[in-house]
């Protein structure tokens, strides 16, 4: 493809990452974005430091909440749009890549369309998460190690490692391409050293934040959320990650089972005719689907769909490339009429249901709430999920309190995922016992799901004892509203 | 944990029964493809008029299926 052509195909993918991009409210991970990007820059890296994330994502979100204010819609505009923007950079990204390796003009149009339609990709291009500027680092480093850009790739890799944890799977992914692009030099000393400059400055500079994903990682120990990779688990992913969100049940079925034969007969293909540079997009597209799965086996579960989403591009030019080998024009255009449906049909979906979930009924609670709220009445959140939704779209002065962590807990037996009790104070939370606070009446907000304790659900039980005063879910995962009581 | 947690685990688990034999499904699709295909070279099926036929039977009987279920899908919901 010319430039002119990919600028244009860059440009539409931007209009569709646009489009409708604060259609959905912020859910629960974006107003945690939200939340502790609007501290001061110094209780803002404190509060990451009980997270999970590195912080270099967040740099650009303080910058942006400062510049929206908190207005929930403005908000949701400004920290959407970097990732927006990252999204179609990918495209271009994408097609500098196919030219490193001089991918086939065919494949390379394929791979630059299903970048351009795909909904996984519109929907982390509409997200307040670093995902999309996960991916736009790596790109950036694996090109510039096809292109031999060395000091691009280690300024990209430091960019990268402070952005994602995942970072590192990618940054194993990289060195792999790095060490076969340079396999005719590695008797010489020199390329070593160069490699190892490349690749040893990001890990010296991530070095400072290693300690602090360690104390991240005791912190949450045995209280992540993240289930054990089972080979459906896996399936699934690289599914999502190339055809985005899940289609009505009997098209699903058909979708999947073609999207696993095609990528079967792609790689089959590959193994089989070798073309020149399939093997630095072979390891970016595998390694890290692979990686966290072996680190989930031996260490803990880590393994995300949402982490592989850097390794779509590198899927879709082999895809593209298979694609483009089918020599009869007739038979090209019957894949097409297969594929095209599943990516048109789901990016129509997600732009029709956006699915990113549960602030419909937080927004429930919030309206609830500031319909009845009287002067003197205060907010009690039995778990702090909902002090997060909250912060973004209920009202700010009414005083606001956490239930502290029951006696008949142990210490850190907590939601699974939910903020850190790190997180929670850099954020001011109050956790009072509620006999201990003035009030007229309290509002308690109820949150409980399948992440939830049941030392906690069994000891606040009174709090929900009678009449809900606003119901926003009961069913088989979730049990969430308000119960109001006077003091 | 509490029994949400529990159900949450079982849908889990009723998913990855589901794609996992859809993922068998797909590789036997593959497999039926590429058997086919070296039957058809080894000069073990029918004439090349007849795996034509058979070869088109596939395709277009698949797309028929395909396309059928899409618009069912969509007149249904």
């Amino acid at each position: 493809m010319t430039r002119k052509n990919v600028l244009i195909t860059t440009f539409i993918a931007l209009g569709l990452r646009m489009f409708l991009l604060i259609n959905a409210p912020l859910w629960y991970d974006e107003s945690f974005t939200a939340w502790v990007s609007a501290q001061p820059f110094g209780a803002m890296i404190d509060a990451l430091m009980g997270d999970t994330h590195p912080p270099l994502y967040y740099l650009i979100t303080w910058a942006m909440v400062h510049i929206s204010g908190t207005n929930p819609v403005r908000m949701a505009f400004w920290l959407r749009l970097p990732s927006a923007i990252f999204s179609a950079a990918a495209v271009y990204q994408t097609w500098m890549i196919s030219q490193s390796v001089r991918w086939p003009k065919r494949a390379e149009i394929a791979a630059l369309v299903m970048m351009t339609i795909s909904p996984f990709q519109v929907f982390y291009a509409q997200e307040a998460r670093m995902y999309a500027f996960m991916q736009f680092f790596v790109l950036l480093a694996f090109w510039a190690i096809l292109d031999r850009r060395w000091k691009l790739a280690t300024v990209s890799m430091i960019a990268l490692v402070y952005t994602q944890n995942y970072g590192l799977f990618y940054m194993v992914a990289l060195g792999l391409a790095a060490l076969y692009r340079e396999r005719a030099a590695l008797r010489n000393t020199g390329t070593w050293l160069r490699l190892g400059l490349v690749f040893g400055l990001p890990i010296l500079t991530w070095l400072p934040w290693a300690w602090v994903m360690f104390y991240q990682m005791s912190i949450i120990e045995g209280g992540y959320w993240i289930t054990p990779p089972t080979a459906g688990a896996v399936i699934s992913a690289v599914y999502m990650v190339l055809f985005g969100l899940a289609q009505a049940e009997p098209i699903h079925i058909l979708t999947v089972v073609g999207a696993v034969a095609l990528l079967i007969l792609a790689f089959l293909r590959l193994i089989q005719k070798r073309p020149q540079g399939f093997v630095p997009l072979a390891i970016l597209g595998a390694v890290p689907v692979i990686l966290p799965v072996i680190v989930s086996w031996v260490w803990s579960p880590i393994f995300l769909y949402r982490g592989l989403i850097a390794a779509a591009p590198a899927l879709y030019l082999i895809i593209g490339w298979w694609w483009g080998r089918i020599s009869k024009p007739v038979l090209r255009w019957y894949a097409v009429t297969l594929v095209a449906p599943v990516m048109l049909v789901g990016l129509v979906n997600y732009y029709a249901h956006n699915p990113k979930g549960g602030t419909d009924r937080l927004l429930g609670v919030v309206n609830a709430i500031r319909a009845e709220y009287q002067e003197g009445d205060i907010i009690y959140h039995v778990d702090a999920g909902s002090m997060v939704g909250w912060w973004t779209y209920g009202d700010k002065e009414i005083p606001q309190f956490k239930a502290p962590l029951p006696p008949t807990c142990q210490p850190g037996e907590e939601t699974l995922g939910g903020l850190s009790a790190h997180t929670r104070r850099a954020l001011g939370i109050r956790e009072v016992p509620l006999d201990e606070i003035r009030h007229n009446r309290v509002f308690v907000v109820w949150g409980q799901g399948p992440t939830s304790r049941s030392c906690w659900a069994d000891y606040y039980a009174y709090l929900i004892d009678g009449e809900p005063f606003h119901l926003s879910e009961d069913s088989r995962y979730v049990l969430s509203g308000v119960w109001l009581y006077d003091n | 944990m509490t029994h949400y947690f529990d159900a949450w685990l079982e849908s889990l688990a009723a998913r990855d029964a589901t794609i996992e034999k859809m993922f068998w499904m797909g590789v036997s699709l593959v497999l039926t493809w590429l058997l086919f295909h070296w039957l058809e070279r080894k000069g073990l099926l029918f004439s090349k008029k007849v795996n034509g036929w058979i070869m088109s039977a596939m395709l277009w009987g698949g797309q028929a299926l395909y396309w059928g279920t899409i618009i069912y899908t969509w007149i249904e919901s």
